[in-house]
Parts: structure tokens; C-alpha cells; sequence
């Protein structure tokens, strides 16, 4: 009996010690599928410029059959000026490349590309070869703010983070074609109540060369939070969703939703620059067409888990103290959250999440005495990096850099303006804001920790953000595994 | 006219039979005139005994031979140095008489006699006994079966006067055959060019020929050793084996006494032949003979000029009348297998473990083993195949035609991606055996597959289980925990066919084990040709189990060990069973560590690379469903307590059951690449794991066979029904709901994977090659060069997957593709098409996938390029030239390799297939000249 009970306990012991610690060791490997590379010379660098500010209704606002450019926007371009290259501007004049970077300005009355002409195919392309923006203060009765989206390069898919159809808002959602073949888009639209299930989601032309302008509430009406997902078949396209909004019957702020990055768990949210806090409150206190003049969150969930969240939005010096947010917002939706408490000062935010979330943060600006005013800009997450990436700076208002580190150690960024080059050390978790000069470019250069970058730029108060990007084609090595 | 009798004995050194006949001689009542003894022995002690026989008589002597000489040659040379001397021979008689015989004191009398009676009797033989039983009849005339096969007309049957009657025969043996001196001087004597055991039968028929009788006279009676038939003597004695002898004289009597138009066709036909007697043999379980009479035919083949030699051109059918009759034939059958089955029941006397005969088992169908598979396919209804193949998860089309399927398989070279000169997956021959089921559609057997899994799992566990236990209410309650486990469940769910396949597989093949090893309850093995049949099953099943799980190749070997250990005798046996799986896995493991270099390689799963991950020991037994994976846990912790009991097969069982927890681990301990063909349609992934189910299927039955001995160990009754009801409602009962509630990732469609412009064009035999193209993210990409067969399981190679490191035949294709595809993904301009034309592209696709997006804008820039548009496999471009080449290379449908496996596999299946009782008597009826005890060893 003794021995049949032994047995019975060594087995036991036996099968728990490999049940229970058997982990999978990863000892092995039975090969290893290594990727052919090969050398590719790109396709020329191509940005393009939405143009400026759209009216919907016309010139009038009462037009149901059109769309009319409001004046023309300013477009802020760097280009590195590389040897052997040229950049062909809106006009189709070109600038020699002469190995000395140059600042341009321009004034764009539509839709406008700019092309970085490579004969060789092997200079190396990103923002520090060409990059640019555009700002347009509008102050029409229709339409008032300061919108402000950077060009981009033609993709076949983007997220919008932003915009909303609620009565007095409105959201365009602007498609170019910058290419030669015609494009055909579809949209996903997801709201505070899902994924909108409209007809003409799918299959929508965009002409090469040409621009399709859709209101969103053309598919989603009376939505208070959209996210919109565009993904182009045949050509590539741009995105941009024009948002205003219209308190009683005056405007009151406008802006480009720019496209987002990727879903993450870990989302970066630099420049956010309070200024009016005060006024915003009085705005809020006056009437209920007031009430959205608050900085706010906007978050989606894809898939099918719902996120825990939490926002952590930081002051970046002992003066300002940011607030947190500790939330859940339910999968496959959009969810706005109030970012309350916040004073007039510098501040950026960390998203966390347990599940890969879209986010950005509606910045709001409002002066409540003479010149009274609202507006707002989305603050996209920020892209990380770590390589050089430069951004054009607008000549007009006055704009800031924030720059990102949030790495548990502190890091040097190389800041380049003009032929100056100044050292800034970030602390872990910090960040640093430098005014820029305007109509100097700049150029961010990380050393050892990806950074992550927005510029802020207000002009007489009014408002806009603009992402840090770094466009480029395929070039330079590409790896191909063969099956 | 007295008769004169000249006797000849042959002797090959056996001093004491010698002596014992030369004794007999002496005593004869018919006194013998002269007695010769020609002997071509090599012992040293036949001297003495020859020294002394010369010395009794002058009327005696010896010849002797030294050189090698047939019996036929040493009876000739001695009878004509016998009749020296006579110058009449009217008047005498030749005696002829082996050594090993001792003729009763009135047998020549009685013979003489003969002859004396009937002029026309030119060969009187006696009746032969056994030497040491006298009234066991031996032998007692030859003849000849309908088919030209030697036939003994009485062979070991007891001595009851039954076969006085006997008269005229066809035949008689040599031995202690009397005949006329004239007669044999006409005859020519033996023909020399005719094998041993055909000599008889030959003079008999010439003698027959010659208008005279051949006759037994039963009242003669010799004792006869048969030292020839026993295989006593030296082999050259008979020049091979006794077996051998016999079907050397069988094709002998064909060729030299068939109508010369049979003949002719038997010759001409004897490769074809002895193809169809291989099988025969096999479906007979006779595999022993099939050496010889190939080398027979072979024989038979190469030497038809000595056979056309004994031609003569006296028609055989007139002595059909003496040819043995079908009832003859029947008895025959009939008296053989009762002496087989009193053997192997003699034999298997002293087993250790009951036989059927003192067990009462209630078979499956009268236990309710049907409707309870019939409620587990119910329970399966997500498989319900409602299309013609299954796809989805791991699942795949098989090829749509059989011959393309069959080409796949134990292929040398394989037309996959590249191309590759390795050996196909060893578990292609698993689909080549399910597509063969529905032969005009392949996939329709494997899509039912998925469906009828649990169902034939449970069979197969139940057979399993009746091995250990007799009891239905042990029996279906683990068999059900079994077929519900989640490992299997789960596999299903994904169509994860070779991991199917193995829990399949395993309990048969365990069953199968036992069954061959004569180990466990109601072994139901009664002869050596079922336990051929089992042990045939059984390493069909090693085959199939190794082919679809190699993970599993350590614990196979194991348990191959055991089976060899516990049956002490069976090394050669186990060598037997694994000879299957041996043949189709080698040549693959050859590729693998050799040519691959890939030694780990030879574990890898065979199929599609279908991402998974790695996985603890505990997660793999539990499977993802970890709330009814504690119901399974429950059951082993059963299994441990087990252990406690009197039983101690249980404690051995659970040593193994560690040894599979352990390759558990190992397994999961190795990541394979990922790739091959196939898989960029899947989630991109760099590496794989080999699937957890074989093992852990392999555990849960060691698991329940050690819950099944100990419940059927219990005394107590009560305790007993308790344990059985909580197993049942504990963890059964909720497994089986949760296989109900496992979602499938399989759906039934047809059996078309890639785009239908493409399928279509290949289908009318467009030789064109699809690229597809995927992005991985940060530059990099991935191609898949996909034939115009397309994706089908079982093109799937898995040495083509491991074969990355070794690719330097093909570096040149690859960087060529890799410039073309680097060139067309960054649509900088140039020109392409030459590369295209190259490999033969008539479309590109790029799958939906988030990430593809830009990938097919900037296939739209490309010149060379048109859009075709959205596919359901994803956005799909015409080459615009492309170059179309009638040139089809079709993939072999045999290589050496290739049939000698297919040689061994239809071996294995004819032998493990059941044979009709009737088929194997006729077997022993047809080869009745040999003795019993030869036939069945």
C-alpha cells in the first residue's frame, strides 16, 4: 500500500512540475526564412496642398449645388534643396536644387501638389528632403478660425480623428487625387453609436487630379464624435476633414482634421498649449451654444474589447499642473471626454490603453472681451522618431515646437533652425517647448530616444495644430521573402 | 515369369536412416537380386555403415558419387550400374528408395505382385507412413490440381483403410516406387532438367504417355522421414527450399506439360503473374512466399529452354480424369485449417492474458457505440460538409483531380513555389488515401473527415478501451471524454487535418498494437494470418500517425519499445510494423537533414504554416478554453489517483504519460519558420509551433487507459458506479457541450482558392504563374510565386518551407523576383516586364489586409500593369504582355522511391485487409504438397 501511495505521489509531483512549469523555452529553431534585399531607387517625392478653406452652400451658403474655395490658403513649404533635384511647385515653375535648404512661402488658391524631381532616384527622401504645410485664417461670415493641415503625401489609406455633424457643426470630408489614375474610396465612419451603415460608404470616384468634397452628414447626422476611415483603391488620394462651427449664426472656429497614426495603446500628445481658460469658462457660462468650448478627448476603439484608459495630461513646467483621466470607452465606438481644470500654460499628454486605441485632443482657444472669438484644433497623437525630420514654419503668428520625450530617461534633441543648431536636453517624460521663428524651418534631430513632435501656431489667438511627418516613397533597401 | 527385383537406395548423409533401411532391405520377403546404394554423402560416419553392407552380401554394393549430383542423376547412374550384367530385362524390377525410408517386411512382395498382376503396370508405389507414427498416411500417389500445381493425393491423415481403394494415380513418389527395368529404359529414366519435386509427377505422366499404369498399392506400406518435405536436408539437396522446390516444379510442369499455346502465354505472362500472385499473397497473409515464387518465376523465366526440353508431344488431357477433382481439393482446404487453428490454439495455451474464449465482451453496435456516433456527428454539425471542400483555419483544398493528388504524392520533385528536388510530405500518402475514398472528387472524403472525427475517435477509443476493461459503463464515459476533448475539439475547429487525423488514428493504433502484441483482453487473434493482418494494421497506422504527427516521433518510438519489450520476442515484429512508416518518412528525413540541413525540421507539422503560438504544458492540455479545460484536468487528476491502485500496469502507463508531457514541452520548445506556399495569404508570422493536439491526445488516452484498469480493478461496486457517474458528468458530458459550442473557423465551399479569372485561365490550360505580393510594414515584403494548380493541401511541402538556407540553385530566380517585386512596390518607372515574361506572370494580387493599401496604389502606377479589380481574395492585375508558353511540365507520376513505397503500403493494406476464410483454405489446399507445419511457418 505504502509503495502503490509513493508512486501515486511521485507521478503526481511529476505531472504538476511539468504541468505547471512547463513554459515553452524557445531552445530551438529549425531555420530561419532570411529575406532577399534589393536596392530600389524611388519614385519622386509628392505632397499635396488641400487648398484652401471650402464653403459649402457657395459663395452664399444657400447653394445646394456646389462647393466654393474661400480665398486662398498660405502655403509654408522646406525643401532641402539637395544636388540633382528640383521641386516643381504648384505653377509647374521649378526650384533648382543647389545643396542649400530653402524656405518658401506661397499663396494657393486650390488644390496644389509640390514634387521633389529626383533623376537619380537615390537621393533620400522624408521631411528633410520636402515638407510643408498650409494655414489659412478664414473670417468670412460662414466660416471663422485658423485651419491648418500639413500636405501630405497621396496614400490609400487614413484615419480622421475629429469632426462632427451635430446641429452648427460642420464636417467636410476633403478627397484629392493627386495621381493619374482614378481612385475609388471607401469610408468607414464610426460614431459615438458605432460604425455607420449609410448607403454610399463604398465605392466613392475620386477623378484623377481632381477633388471630391462629401459632408459627413450626408452619411452620419447629428453625431457628436465621428472618426472617419478612408482606404482608396486605383489611386491614392488625401484626406483632410474641414470642421466649423456656427454658434446661434456666427461662425466660431474652424480647422483641418489631419490624418492620424495607426491605433496604439501607447498614444503621445504633444502641444497642448492652454491659453483663455478663463475665457472659455465664460464662454461656457453664457449659453448651452457654448457648452462644447472645452478641451476634450476623443478616443476609438477598433475590434471588439472594450479600453481602459487612462490619459495623463502633464504641465511642462512647475507652474502648470495637468489633470487625469481614468476611463473606459466601449469598443467599435467613438467616446469624447471632457478634459476639465486646466489653466493657461504648456501641457502634452500620455494615452494609455489595454487595447490599440485612435485618439487626438480638441484644443480650444476663446477670448470673451473685444475680438471676441472661439476656436479649436485637433491635436493628433504624435508619430515617434528618431531619425531627422524638419517642418515648415508659417510666417504669420507665432508658433511652438513641442517636443516629446517620454522615455524614462532624459534625451538631447539637435533643434536646427536656419544654419543655428541649439542642443535641448528633455527629461524623462518631459518635454520641451521653443518658440519657432517664423518663416524658419525646423529641424528636429533625436539622438538616442524617439521623440515625438507637434507645432502649435496661433495667429491673433486663433488656434491650429500640425503634425511632425516624414513623407517618403519606398526607396533604399526593400526586403522581399519568397515564398 | 518370376519377377526380378533390383533395389537402389539414394543416400545423403543419414547414417541411421541409412542403416535402418539397408536393415529393412534385408528383411524383405521378396528377396531381392542385387541392392545398390549410391551415395554422394559427405559424413564421415555413412562409412562405416556402407563398409558393412558390402560386407554382408555379394550381392551388395555401393556407388559412390563425390561430386554434386541430383537425385535424378545419382537414381539414373546407380540403376544403370544396377542392371549391368542382365541381358534380359523383361523379367525385372527396379526398386528405388530414398535413405530416409524403412519399407515393411511384405512391401516389396506386395508391389511385386502388382506388377505381376497387370502386365501394364509399369510403376507400383506403396502407401508411406510416418516413420515414427505408422498409421499416419503421408503420402499415397501423386497428381496434379486443375492449374498444373503438385497435389498429394493423401497427406497426413490417420490410417483408416479409408484410401485402400486407391488404384491408378497420375504419380507416385520416387521413393520405394517399383518399376518395370523396360519401362525406365524407355522413360529415359528422371528427366534431368526438371526440378527435384517435378520428377515424379513428370515420369508419371510419360509413363501415362506410354500407354502404361502407375499404381498405389495400398497394402505395401513403407515408412517414409520425408527428411526432403520436412526441409531436413541440406537445401541443394532440393536446390533452395522445400517452398521453393515446389513452385520451381509448379512452373516447371506448366511450361513442359501445358497445351504449348498456355505455355507460351504462361511465359510470356509471368512478370504479370507473379505481380498477381505478390497480391494474392499478401490478401492471403502469405507474405512468406512471396520470395520464392519470385525467384520461381524469375527461374521459370530465364530458363524456358530447359523447360521446352521435357516437352513432349503427347497431349495432357487424357489423364485429366486423374487429376485431383475439386473435392478432393476442399477436403483438403478444410482438413489444413483445422490443423492451423488446433495449432495456434495449442500455441496459445500458456498466453498470460484471457482470450475471447473466456471473456464475454458485449460488442459495439449491441452497446449502443452507433447512436452514440451518431449523436457525436450531431454535435459536429458545424462540419456538415455543404460544399465540396473545406477551407478556412489550417484547411485547404486538396487537388481536384485524383491523378493530380496522387502525383503530389511521394513526389521526388515537387512543382511548388520555386520548385524543389525533395520528397513530398510523408502525409500526402494520408490524402492520397482519404481523396482515394471519393476518387472522382478527392475533397469530398476530406471535408466529411471533419464530421465524422469524433464519431470515428470514439470507435476508436471504445476498441481501445475493451482491451482493458469489458465493462460499457467504464468503457463510454472515457471514450466520450476522449473524442471531447478540447485539444481534439479545437483542431477540428480549425480544420487542423493532420492533428484530425492522429486522434483518429492513435486509438486504433493502439488497439491495433495490442491486438498484433496478443496483449490485453479478448485478444481475438486465432491464427498467424490474423495476427499478419494485425500487425499489418498496425504498421499502417504507425505510418499514418507519424506521417500527420512527427511532433509525435519520440513517443511513437517508446511505445514501440514497450510493445517490443512486452511481447520479449517481438524485435522482429516491431521492425515489421514500422516498416511503412519507415519508407515514406526516410527519404523526407533525408531532405531534411541532409539537403536542409534542418535537422529539427523533421518534427515539423506538414501543411500550411498557420501562425500559432507556443505553448506551456498546462495550456496545451487545457487548450484556449480554459473553463471546460478544468473539467478535462479533472479527469487526469483521476488519471494520478489511479495509480494507488492494485494494478500496476497503471503506474508504467503514467510513466509514459510523463514522457508525453515532456514532449509537450519539447515540441513547444521549437519554433519552425514560417512561410511556404500558402501562407501569405495568412496573418504574417516569422515563426510557427508545431500543434500541441497529438501529443496531448496521446497523453489522454494513456490517461484513460489508466482510469479504465483501475475502475475495472475496483471491487466495490458502488464506488465503482459513483467514480463512472462523476466522470461522466463532470467531465464528459460538459467537453462534449463545449465541442458543440466551439465556433469552427472552417466554412464548406467549393474547392477554388485563388481568383476565378486565374482558376478559369489555368483550367484551360494556361500555364500562367500568379504573383502575390503582401506588405509586411517598414519596407519589407512578401511574394509568393503560386503555379497554375494553385494552393492545394496536398502541394503543401514542408521541406520547401525549411528550405531557405539551402537555395543556391535558386538564388538567381530569387534575387531576380526580389528586383522585380522591390521595383514594382516602389513604382519608380522601370521597366519590368522582361522580369515578368521570365517567370511567366499573368497576374498579380495583393490580398486585403490592412497595410496592402499602398502596395496596390503602387502596383497602379505601374506601366506593365492593368487592374483586373477587387477579387474576394483581393485586388487582382493582368500582366499586359505576358509570355504564354504551351510548355507544360506535368508532375511525374512515379519515381523509384515512389513505388517502392507504393509497393510497401499496398503490401501492408492487402495484408491488414480481412481475407475470407475460403480464399486462405484455397491458399493451403493449392500448396498442399508441402506439410502442415510448413505452410504455416
Amino acid at each position: 500500500m505504502i509503495l502503490r501511495i509513493s508512486r501515486m505521489i511521485f507521478i503526481a509531483i511529476c505531472a504538476a512540475a511539468l504541468l505547471l512549469a512547463g513554459a515553452p523555452a524557445s531552445l530551438f529553431s529549425a531555420g530561419v526564412v532570411n529575406s532577399k534585399v534589393h536596392e530600389v531607387s524611388a519614385r519622386d517625392l509628392q505632397v499635396t496642398c488641400s487648398g484652401p478653406a471650402i464653403l459649402a452652400g457657395g459663395a452664399t451658403g444657400t447653394s445646394v449645388t456646389g462647393f466654393k474655395r474661400l480665398g486662398s490658403a498660405s502655403i509654408s513649404l522646406t525643401y532641402s534643396a539637395a544636388s540633382a533635384t528640383s521641386l516643381k511647385l504648384f505653377d509647374g515653375n521649378y526650384v533648382a536644387g543647389y545643396g542649400v535648404r530653402q524656405d518658401l512661402f506661397k499663396g494657393l488658391s486650390n488644390t496644389g501638389s509640390l514634387t521633389v524631381v529626383d533623376k537619380t532616384g537615390t537621393t533620400a527622401q522624408g521631411s528633410a528632403l520636402l515638407a510643408a504645410n498650409q494655414i489659412q485664417l478664414a473670417d468670412n461670415k460662414n466660416i471663422k478660425g485658423l485651419l491648418a493641415a500639413p500636405c501630405i503625401r497621396a496614400q490609400s489609406e487614413f484615419w480622421l480623428v475629429g469632426g462632427s455633424t451635430m446641429t452648427g457643426r460642420e464636417s467636410l470630408l476633403i478627397l484629392n487625387n493627386p495621381t493619374q489614375v482614378d481612385a475609388t474610396v471607401d469610408l468607414e465612419i464610426f460614431t459615438e453609436n458605432g460604425s455607420s451603415h449609410s448607403s454610399g460608404l463604398s465605392g466613392i470616384a475620386v477623378a484623377a487630379k481632381k477633388t471630391t468634397v462629401i459632408p459627413l452628414a450626408s452619411f452620419v447626422l447629428r453625431s457628436q464624435s465621428t472618426v472617419v476611415h478612408a482606404t482608396s483603391r486605383g489611386g491614392s488620394i488625401t484626406a483632410l476633414i474641414q470642421q466649423k462651427s456656427v454658434r446661434g449664426t456666427r461662425a466660431s472656429g474652424a480647422d483641418y482634421v489631419a490624418p492620424a497614426p495607426l491605433a496604439n495603446t501607447f498614444n503621445v500628445l504633444p502641444g497642448i498649449l492652454v491659453r483663455g481658460s478663463k475665457d472659455a469658462g465664460k464662454f461656457r457660462k453664457t449659453s448651452d451654444q457654448y457648452s462644447d468650448v472645452q478641451h476634450l478627448l476623443r478616443v476609438f476603439v477598433p475590434g471588439s474589447l472594450d479600453a481602459n484608459l487612462t490619459l495623463q495630461v502633464l504641465g511642462s513646467d512647475k507652474q502648470t499642473f495637468g489633470t487625469v483621466l481614468s476611463v473606459k470607452a466601449a469598443a467599435g465606438k467613438v467616446t469624447d471626454f471632457e478634459i476639465k481644470g486646466l489653466k493657461d500654460g504648456d501641457y502634452f499628454a500620455y494615452l494609455d490603453s489595454d487595447v490599440a486605441v485612435q485618439s487626438s485632443i480638441r484644443l480650444v482657444r476663446a477670448r470673451a472681451s473685444n475680438d471676441r472669438y472661439v476656436d479649436f484644433a485637433w491635436v493628433n497623437s504624435a508619430e515617434a522618431f528618431q531619425t531627422p525630420r524638419y517642418i515648415a514654419v508659417p510666417k504669420a503668428g507665432i508658433s511652438k515646437l513641442s517636443i516629446v520625450n517620454p522615455s524614462n530617461k532624459a534625451t538631447t534633441v539637435s533643434i536646427k533652425i536656419g544654419a543655428a543648431t541649439v542642443k535641448r536636453t528633455i527629461a524623462a517624460g518631459s518635454d520641451a517647448v521653443i518658440r519657432a521663428t517664423p518663416g524658419m524651418s525646423i529641424g528636429i534631430i533625436p539622438s538616442d530616444k524617439a521623440v515625438y513632435a507637434n507645432l502649435v501656431i496661433d495667429v491673433d489667438g486663433r488656434v491650429a495644430v500640425l503634425p511632425v511627418l516624414d513623407d517618403k516613397n519606398i526607396s533604399g533597401q526593400v526586403k522581399v521573402s519568397i515564398h | 515369369m518370376t519377377m526380378r527385383v533390383v533395389a537402389v537406395v539414394v543416400s545423403k548423409d543419414q547414417p541411421l536412416y541409412l542403416q535402418n533401411a539397408l536393415d529393412a532391405l534385408s528383411k524383405q520377403s521378396f528377396r531381392l537380386d542385387r541392392v545398390l546404394v549410391v551415395d554422394s554423402s559427405t559424413l564421415e560416419e555413412i562409412k562405416p555403415v556402407l563398409d558393412n553392407f558390402v560386407s554382408q552380401s555379394s550381392k551388395h554394393a555401393v556407388l559412390s558419387i563425390l561430386d554434386k549430383a541430383s537425385f535424378a542423376e545419382l537414381s539414373a547412374l546407380a540403376i544403370r550400374q544396377v542392371l549391368e550384367g542382365f541381358e534380359n530385362l523383361d523379367d525385372v524390377a527396379i526398386w528405388l528408395l530414398h535413405d530416409d525410408t524403412v519399407p515393411e517386411i511384405h512391401a516389396l512382395a506386395e508391389l511385386v505382385r502388382a506388377l505381376e498382376v497387370s502386365p501394364l503396370v509399369a510403376i507400383a508405389s506403396p502407401k508411406q507412413v510416418a516413420i515414427e507414427n505408422p498409421k499416419l498416411i503421408v503420402q499415397q500417389g501423386l497428381s496434379l490440381t486443375k492449374t498444373l500445381k503438385p497435389f498429394s493425393l493423401v497427406n497426413d491423415e490417420l490410417d483408416q483403410k479409408q484410401h485402400d481403394y486407391m488404384s491408378d494415380v497420375l504419380a507416385v513418389s520416387s521413393n520405394a516406387m517399383l518399376i518395370r527395368a523396360n519401362s525406365w529404359i524407355e522413360l529415359g529414366g528422371y528427366s534431368l532438367t526438371a526440378p527435384e519435386l517435378a520428377t515424379d509427377i513428370d515420369l508419371g505422366i510419360r509413363t501415362h504417355q506410354l500407354g502404361s499404369r502407375v499404381v498405389v498399392v495400398p497394402t505395401a506400406r513403407v515408412r517414409h522421414a520425408e527428411l526432403s518435405l520436412q526441409g531436413k536436408r541440406a537445401k541443394n539437396w532440393l536446390g533452395g527450399s522445400v517452398k521453393f522446390a515446389l513452385a520451381k516444379a509448379t512452373n516447371h510442369l506448366r511450361l513442359s506439360h501445358a497445351p504449348i499455346f498456355l505455355a507460351f502465354l504462361y511465359w510470356l505472362g509471368l512478370p504479370v503473374i507473379s505481380i498477381a500472385q505478390v497480391f494474392w499473397l499478401l490478401l492471403v497473409k502469405r507474405p512468406d512466399r512471396i520470395l520464392f515464387t519470385l525467384r520461381a518465376n524469375l527461374w521459370a523465366f530465364f530458363t524456358i529452354r530447359a523447360r521446352l526440353r521435357d516437352r513432349h508431344s503427347i497431349s495432357i488431357k487424357p489423364l485429366r480424369v486423374l487429376f485431383a477433382n475439386s473435392a478432393q481439393v476442399r477436403s483438403r482446404s478444410r482438413l489444413a485449417l483445422e490443423t492451423a487453428e488446433q495449432k495456434s490454439n495449442l500455441e496459445n495455451f500458456d498466453e498470460r492474458t484471457p482470450t475471447r474464449g473466456s471473456i464475454t465482451q458485449v460488442g459495439f453496435i449491441a452497446s449502443g457505440g452507433l447512436w452514440i456516433m451518431l449523436g457525436l456527428a450531431f454535435l459536429s454539425y458545424q462540419f456538415f460538409p455543404l460544399g465540396q471542400a473545406a477551407i478556412g483555419g489550417f484547411a485547404l483544398p486538396l487537388s481536384d483531380s485524383w491523378l493530380q493528388l496522387f502525383a503530389h504524392t511521394g513526389a521526388s520533385f515537387q512543382h511548388v513555389g520555386l520548385g524543389l528536388a525533395a520528397a513530398s510530405d510523408p502525409f500526402n500518402w494520408v490524402l492520397l488515401t482519404i481523396g482515394s475514398i471519393t476518387f472522382w472528387s478527392p475533397n469530398l472524403a476530406l471535408s466529411a473527415l471533419l464530421l465524422l472525427a469524433k464519431p470515428l475517435s470514439f470507435m476508436g477509443a471504445w476498441r481501445l478501451l475493451s482491451t482493458v476493461t469489458v465493462r460499457n459503463s467504464i468503457k463510454i464515459p472515457l471514450a466520450l471524454a476522449y473524442t471531447a476533448w478540447p485539444a481534439l475539439t479545437i483542431s477540428q475547429s480549425q480544420g487542423n487535418y493532420p492533428a484530425v487525423v492522429f486522434a483518429m488514428t492513435l486509438p486504433w493504433l493502439l488497439f491495433s498494437l495490442a491486438r498484433a502484441g496478443r496483449l490485453g483482453l479478448s485478444s481475438s487473434v486465432r491464427s498467424d494470418q490474423q495476427n499478419a493482418s494485425w500487425m499489418a494494421a498496425a504498421g499502417l497506422l504507425v505510418a499514418v500517425s507519424l506521417a500527420s504527427a512527427p511532433s509525435a516521433l519520440f513517443p511513437l518510438l517508446v511505445i514501440g519499445l514497450v510493445f517490443a519489450y512486452l511481447g520479449r520476442t517481438r524485435i522482429k515484429a516491431l521492425v515489421f510494423i514500422a516498416l511503412p512508416a519507415a519508407v515514406i518518412t526516410l527519404p523526407y528525413y533525408f531532405d531534411q537533414i541532409f539537403t536542409n540541413k534542418a535537422p529539427l525540421g523533421i518534427f515539423a507539422d506538414p501543411t500550411i504554416s498557420h501562425p500559432t503560438k507556443a505553448l506551456a504544458v498546462m495550456e496545451a492540455v487545457l487548450s484556449s478554453d480554459k473553463f471546460f479545460g478544468w473539467f478535462a484536468l479533472a479527469l487526469v487528476v483521476l488519471g494520478v489517483i489511479a495509480v494507488a491502485s492494485r494494478v500496476r500496469a497503471v503506474f508504467g502507463i503514467w510513466l509514459l504519460a510523463l514522457l508525453v508531457l515532456g514532449n509537450i514541452w519539447f515540441i513547444n520548445s521549437i519554433a519552425f519558420p514560417a512561410g511556404g506556399v500558402g501562407s501569405i495569404f495568412l496573418e504574417p508570422t516569422e515563426q510557427v509551433f508545431d500543434s500541441s493536439t497529438p501529443s496531448v491526445m496521446l497523453f489522454v488516452v494513456l490517461a484513460i487507459s489508466a482510469i479504465a484498469l483501475w475502475l475495472e480493478s475496483l471491487t466495490r461496486a458502488g464506488v465503482r458506479k459513483l467514480l463512472v457517474s462523476a466522470i461522466l458528468l463532470a467531465a464528459a458530458m460538459p467537453l462534449a457541450v463545449a465541442s458543440a459550442m466551439t465556433a469552427s473557423q472552417v466554412k464548406f465551399v467549393d474547392s477554388r482558392n485563388l481568383p476565378a479569372i486565374f482558376s478559369a485561365e489555368a483550367a484551360a490550360g494556361s500555364q500562367l504563374r500568379l504573383l502575390v505580393l503582401s506588405s509586411n510594414g517598414d519596407q519589407s515584403f512578401t511574394a509568393e510565386e503560386i503555379s497554375p494548380q494553385g494552393i492545394k493541401l496536398d502541394g503543401i511541402s514542408t521541406a520547401y518551407r525549411l528550405n531557405e538556407k539551402n537555395l543556391e540553385p535558386e538564388a538567381n530566380i530569387k534575387a531576380s523576383i526580389t528586383e522585380l517585386v522591390a521595383n514594382m512596390v516602389s513604382a519608380n518607372g522601370k521597366s519590368i516586364s522582361q522580369k515578368l515574361q521570365a517567370r511567366q506572370y499573368g497576374y498579380v494580387l495583393v490580398p486585403n489586409r490592412p497595410g496592402n493599401g499602398d502596395l496596390g496604389v503602387a502596383l497602379n502606377s505601374v506601366a506593365e500593369l492593368d487592374q483586373v479589380g477587387t477579387t474576394e481574395f483581393g485586388q487582382l492585375w493582368r500582366v499586359k504582355k505576358p509570355f504564354i508558353s504551351n510548355r507544360y511540365v506535368e508532375q511525374s507520376l512515379f519515381s523509384i522511391t515512389k513505388t517502392i513505397q507504393l509497393a510497401v503500403l499496398v503490401g501492408f493494406v492487402l495484408l491488414a485487409l480481412p481475407t475470407a476464410r475460403g480464399r486462405k483454405n484455397r491458399t493451403r489446399a493449392e500448396n498442399s504438397f508441402e506439410t502442415e507445419g510448413e505452410q504455416e511457418s
